[in-house]
């Protein structure tokens, strides 16, 4: 069965549709609420209330659309309510837990896949706050682009930009020493 | 190359937290069919008496509380208390063309450092306006051998002269006493306007026997009547943790809203707090800054902070009212054609005060317009005022990145008004087919008690 299979499938009462979906994309968005939760067990109820939602609301769904992207929107958008109605935002200047998250991953580069240092970025995640590490996330754990994340974010393409750029002009200058 | 690694780090974390063979259809299918605590709650009767028969006996008759090794001091957070505190020697100060950065405060626990400083005599008309470059606050410690801890956590406020900080850092070895705090420039002023690269030298000393750490209370709740009930059974509210400062209460807690008896399995639920002493009186709260919320149990979890002053007539009325939202059952859609026109513009707006009827309930698309380039917002009424939103979809292979919802999250008197955006790499345009599905209405609004004698 191919996705467009499965949401035609699905789009006539076939629950097999779904099953094909949910195995598909279970595992990338349990992980994507998982780095916006840092809660596996939330992040496996947030999905599955996700899937039930795509399934009542799937007859609305144009099927010549790639479901992944549909369906994470809605994953990012629920992690990040369910953060921001639990959790104190950190008013902390973006840029700090940018360069930090930026050094971490520059180190990255020189100490490969250290548990210790994903431990480290791990870490910083938790002191974003939800919205920012939704950003984060977006970005480098889903590949969206700058302009797609400004759209969701319901901000400039330019705040983006910036914020991104930071974590770049940081890393680059972390390089240019360690070359030194 | 870098993003690469990032992405890299992220996802070996992500894996780390979610294992590849993670199977949630067993779960999805079983709510799908119906398999649902409510669906065993029919047709189980005597299963679910059973059931909660055996986790009340499981659990004690009655709440108990037990001081443990977190202690929380005013200004600072929670603390460990199971190993020495330091704190400053004395505040450290440093004035530049007149700004004075002030280290007013350090408390170095086990498990971290926390800093409070000030920045005083401001020149706000200096600062950089929003949306220009400006500096986001951030600052380090630096220790005798060089070694740089960035801050993990910071906050902060504006006042009248400048601004007031609080930084949280790792732990300081046991025998480092030492640092300088190392702040780069000045909040929101733009790079080489105010001074810059500031060191501020640090010195720590045992804390004072006589500091306060004021113990954390950590209640595990109970079955116990709710006010107004005679049944022993679980109140989803109910309070976690009690400090008990010298003038305050802060009180911990969290709601975990009863399934709705109406619900199908798509509903949330959305609260606010009020307290009232034993004359009917309101007591005044606020929500603590200095504090980190648990991780709530569930997507469904409310977990909740407040702070009061003491000298109310105890016992304490806490009344949570909720409200819960959920999905019309229906799988109905309405889908009507709108005509943006070629090349639809920022600020453009259509009247269209089209009636729709959708779940059994009606109501008006008033307007559609383009508040901002490559966003649709749709603006509906209504005199029915159990409606909360509605789900709106283009057809034709737009892929909407995102949007948002303006609506009041409470019941209020008809008529009632909301809107709706959705945002577009590319605003579609010309004719349009729109679809309307996911009618959300407010469901029961209930308010639930907990009395609290301190």
């Amino acid at each position: 069965m191919d996705e467009q299979t499965a949401i035609r499938r699905l789009k006539q009462d076939d629950i097999s549709g779904l099953e094909f979906l949910v195995s598909c994309h279970q595992a990338k968005a349990v992980r994507t609420a998982y780095l916006i939760t840092r809660d596996p067990g939330l992040a496996e109820d947030i999905v599955q209330e996700s899937f039930i939602q795509a399934y009542h609301s799937i007859r609305s769904f144009d099927s010549t659309r790639p479901f992944g992207p549909w369906f994470m929107r809605s994953v990012v958008n629920a992690s990040v309510k369910v953060m921001q109605r639990s959790s104190r935002q950190v008013q902390v200047g973006d840029q700090t837990i940018l360069d930090e998250i930026a050094a971490r991953a520059e180190s990255a580069e020189a100490q490969a896949a250290s548990i210790e240092l994903q431990d480290q970025i791990w870490d910083a995640m938790q002191r974003l706050s939800p919205r920012q590490r939704a950003v984060i996330v977006q970005r480098y754990f889903l590949d969206m682009s700058e302009k797609d994340m400004a759209v969701q974010a319901g901000t400039a393409v330019g705040t983006i930009k910036w914020l991104l750029n930071a974590a770049r002009e940081r890393l680059r200058g972390l390089l240019e020493r360690s070359d030194e | 190359m870098k993003e690469t690694h990032m992405k890299d780090a992220l996802e070996a974390i992500a894996r780390r937290g979610v294992p590849e063979n993670i199977d949630l259809w067993p779960q999805v299918s079983a709510r799908i069919e119906g398999r649902s605590l409510m669906q065993t709650i029919r047709t189980k009767p005597l299963l679910v008496v059973l059931i909660v028969i055996l986790t009340l006996l499981l659990l004690t008759a009655a709440a108990y509380a037990v001081g443990n090794m977190i202690g929380y001091i005013p200004g600072i957070g929670l603390v460990n208390r199971g190993a020495p505190i330091r704190v400053l020697a004395e505040p450290a100060s440093m004035t530049r063309d007149g700004i004075t950065i002030t280290v007013k405060q350090a408390v170095l626990s086990s498990d971290k450092t926390v800093i409070l400083f000030s920045m005083e005599n401001i020149p706000f008309d200096k600062l950089s306006p929003r949306g220009d470059l400006q500096c986001p606050q951030s600052s380090e410690l630096r220790l005798p051998n060089g070694v740089l801890l960035k801050s993990s956590e910071g906050g902060g406020n504006g006042t009248t002269t400048g601004f007031e900080w609080r930084f949280t850092y790792a732990h300081l070895p046991e025998n480092v006493n030492d640092a300088t705090l190392l702040i780069p420039c000045i909040q929101d002023a733009a790079p080489g306007v105010l001074p810059e690269n500031w060191d501020l030298p640090l010195h720590f000393v045992p804390a004072p026997p006589d500091m306060t750490v004021i113990p954390v209370i950590e209640i595990t709740p109970s079955p116990a009547p709710a006010p107004g009930t005679a049944t022993p059974v679980q109140n989803p509210l109910s309070i976690t943790k009690v400090i008990d400062d010298s003038d305050s209460y802060t009180l911990v807690g969290e709601f975990n809203p009863p399934v709705p008896s109406q619900a199908g399995d798509d509903w949330y639920s959305s609260g606010s707090i009020k307290l009232g002493d034993s004359n009917g009186k309101e007591v005044i709260y606020e929500f603590p800054q200095d504090l980190d919320l648990p991780s709530p149990k569930s997507s469904k979890t409310d977990v909740w902070a407040i702070k009061f002053n003491k000298g109310f007539a105890s016992p304490l009325h806490i009344t949570y009212s909720n409200l819960y939202t959920l999905r019309a059952s229906s799988n109905e859609s309405v889908e009507f054609e709108f005509d943006a026109g070629p090349n639809p513009q920022e600020g453009q707006s259509w009247q269209l005060n089209k009636e729709i009827r959708l779940a059994g309930h009606t109501f008006t698309l008033a307007s559609i317009s383009v508040p901002q380039k490559n966003s649709y917002r749709f603006d509906f009424t209504s005199s029915d005022n159990k409606i909360s939103n509605v789900g709106i979809d283009i057809l034709g292979g737009y892929t909407s990145n995102g949007g948002g919802q303006d609506t009041c999250g409470c019941l209020q008197p008809p008529p009632i008004s909301w809107g709706e955006s959705l945002g577009y790499t590319e605003l579609p345009k010309g004719k349009l087919k729109i679809v309307l599905s996911d009618l959300w209405l407010y469901g029961e609004a209930k308010d639930w008690t907990l009395e609290w004698q301190p």
